[in-house]
């Protein structure tokens, strides 16, 4: 909105603030407090993306079970491309040459399987990605001959850029940047295209009410398939970041369906930043609390709960709430924030 | 739209090997224990979808139970794998011996169980068809609004329905338990699975639930039996995506509601 003077708002505070602790955290902290703080944060950033496209199919209005198969086809296509050796099929690409084929790939996956999956609505459209999803993992444990069925393919070599390895493991911090680099790319092609004018209310008349809008003329189908294919392929960037960050890639790790739902309307819908939030904070509470990894899903699940009961609106829009709470005169929200 | 449903399949399963083969009560008494139990959880998770904050969050009520059930699914089935890490396998078999047709083997424990099957669906569908509790269920699902005027109770109806079907499912993990083992990964397939199958059948009709389970019981089958059982999975979820992409409907599906 270029109207409006730049004003230093709340939510820009907390963006500010959310990426200079992301950058300075691996330099400040030191010894095996940095190495489990780089470790959280490292996937809590990888689900910050992953959080951020899903976010995008909420925008029409549509919740999606399938997210967590685009990551698994961006990870293997990177994991199959770039084994160099004691993989099934040794093609040893480069790293960094597989992010967009992986990238590609998802979208002509997610393309189809958009348009089948789009023309129906609400409870029907649930559903039916969430059978996508198991339909991925199923043709990933099965198709042993490219992907290794259930153990998965265990030799992605870490990217390397002229000399520097940016491996993931040993505390090495290379990779914590090259991850942050990326989802700080991905939160700016996200908000470019959020902060379209065009996008932001056409997106906001399908989520109100998707037959309205199409009577006055709007592409429903053309968005809400645009949205999904975009935010399928950031989900196959995810992937491709979660093969190189492990060195692996293995079918368990993806397919949780209900994690990236967790992250968004657990962190806020409606705002940028919420999938941010909740990705950042769901994803780091329970490795600080120690809970042990048997109970996690009960932790997700009674967060979902308890964000669904208690506040609808998710940790984004606690700021607001207080706001009108604590304040002396009629507060005038704005209709969309940053 | 209960996404738990399969969840409680996995219950009745281990409340099978956990009142029959570890605490060794009688066969008859663990299940009536069973019913109980999934009764009283089935009541209460009712209960607890009806409550009214469900709707604020996502919209609809529909979409918001979805979404509680799922992870209410979560929820039983990690609560499952914790309470039950020992055990890896049901050493239970309730009937042995095989019968022999032709050049087949089929086992008596699962002749017994298709005989169970029979009997249930049959009482199920004589309930639905000929009582009135049953026929005042049918009548809510096809137009609320009237089934109400003329004075049936919406929330005794609905609650009703739901604890059949979770005594049902828990009924069929129970006796399943002794014929196959008890596999917790497989309860996603599952829930898909058992999802199709209504909808492809037609939500609203028994009879079409009935020959969906059938048709996709073979699809799975015939592919297992070419190609093994883990593509058997991906041949019967595409068929059924695909089936769902081109007939919405169903097969005797009343009306498609948009929820």
């Amino acid at each position: 909105m270029k109207e409006l003077p730049l004003k230093l708002t709340g939510t820009k505070i907390t963006v500010i603030v959310i990426i200079a602790v992301l950058f300075f955290v691996p330099i400040m902290l030191s010894g095996p407090l940095q190495l489990r703080f780089v470790d959280i944060l490292q996937m809590g950033m990888i689900w910050v993306i992953m959080a951020s496209s899903y976010r995008l199919i909420t925008m029409t209005g549509q919740l999606s079970l399938a997210h967590g198969a685009w990551m698994a086809i961006g990870g293997y296509v990177t994991a199959v491309l770039s084994t160099t050796s004691g993989g099934l099929v040794n093609y040893g690409w480069n790293w960094w040459a597989t992010i967009p084929i992986a990238i590609i790939v998802t979208g002509i996956c997610a393309l189809p399987i958009g348009l089948i999956c789009l023309r129906v609505k609400g409870l029907y459209f649930i559903f039916m990605t969430f059978g996508i999803a198991l339909l991925a993992q199923a043709i990933i444990t099965s198709w042993t001959s490219a992907t290794g069925g259930t153990d998965g393919i265990a030799s992605v070599p870490s990217p390397t850029l002229g000399s520097i390895n940016f491996s993931g493991s040993e505390g090495s911090t290379a990779y914590f940047y090259l991850t942050f680099a990326f989802m700080l790319i991905a939160l700016l092609v996200i908000w470019r295209v959020e902060s379209t004018r065009l996008i932001q209310l056409t997106d906001q008349a399908i989520r109100q009410n998707d037959n309205l809008a199409s009577s006055v003329g709007i592409r429903v189908a053309k968005y809400k398939v645009l949205n999904f294919t975009v935010s399928a392929m950031l989900a196959g960037l995810c992937g491709s970041l979660i093969a190189g960050y492990n060195n692996a890639v293995a079918p368990s790790s993806y397919l949780e369906g209900l994690l990236p739902i967790v992250y968004v309307i657990g962190g806020g819908r409606e705002v940028l930043i919420g999938p941010v939030v909740g990705a950042l904070a769901f994803s780091g509470l329970p490795e600080l609390f120690g809970i042990p990894t048997g109970y996690e899903p009960i932790f997700f699940a009674s967060i979902l709960i308890i964000i669904i009961t208690i506040l609808p609106g998710g940790l984004a829009s606690i700021p607001s709430i207080l706001r009108r709470r604590f304040s002396k005169k009629e507060v005038i929200m704005p209709s969309q924030w940053v | 739209m209960n996404m738990a449903h399969a969840s409680f399949y996995a219950m009745g399963a281990y409340l099978c090997i956990g009142l029959y083969a570890v605490a060794r009560l009688n066969f008859f008494l663990a299940l009536f224990i069973a019913v109980v139990v999934m009764a009283a959880g089935g009541l209460l998770i009712y209960w607890f979808l009806s409550g009214q904050s469900l709707a604020k969050t996502i919209g609809s009520r529909p979409l918001g139970i979805l979404l509680t059930t799922r992870a209410l699914s979560y929820v039983l089935i990690a609560a499952l794998a914790l309470g039950f890490t020992s055990v890896s396998e049901p050493a239970i078999t309730l009937i042995y011996g095989q019968w022999q047709i032709a050049d087949t083997n089929i086992a008596f424990d699962r002749l017994v169980f298709a005989g169970i099957s029979v009997v249930l669906v049959a009482a199920l569908f004589s309930f639905i068809n000929y009582t009135k509790m049953g026929k005042s269920i049918k009548a809510l699902m096809q137009n609320r609004d009237a089934a109400v005027i003329m004075g049936i109770n919406p929330q005794r109806a609905s609650a009703i329905a739901f604890i059949i079907g979770t005594i049902m499912a828990a009924v069929g993990g129970f006796l399943m338990a002794p014929i196959e083992l008890a596999d917790l990964a497989t309860v996603d397939a599952l829930q898909f699975k058992v999802m199709m199958v209504v909808i492809i059948g037609g939500i609203g009709s028994l009879n079409g639930t009935i020959a969906a389970a059938f048709i996709l019981g073979f699809i799975e089958s015939i592919a297992a039996a070419f190609w093994g059982t883990s593509w058997s999975t991906v041949v019967v979820l595409a068929f059924a995506i695909t089936f769902f992409a081109i007939r919405p409907k169903g097969l005797f599906g009343y009306r498609y509601r948009t929820m």
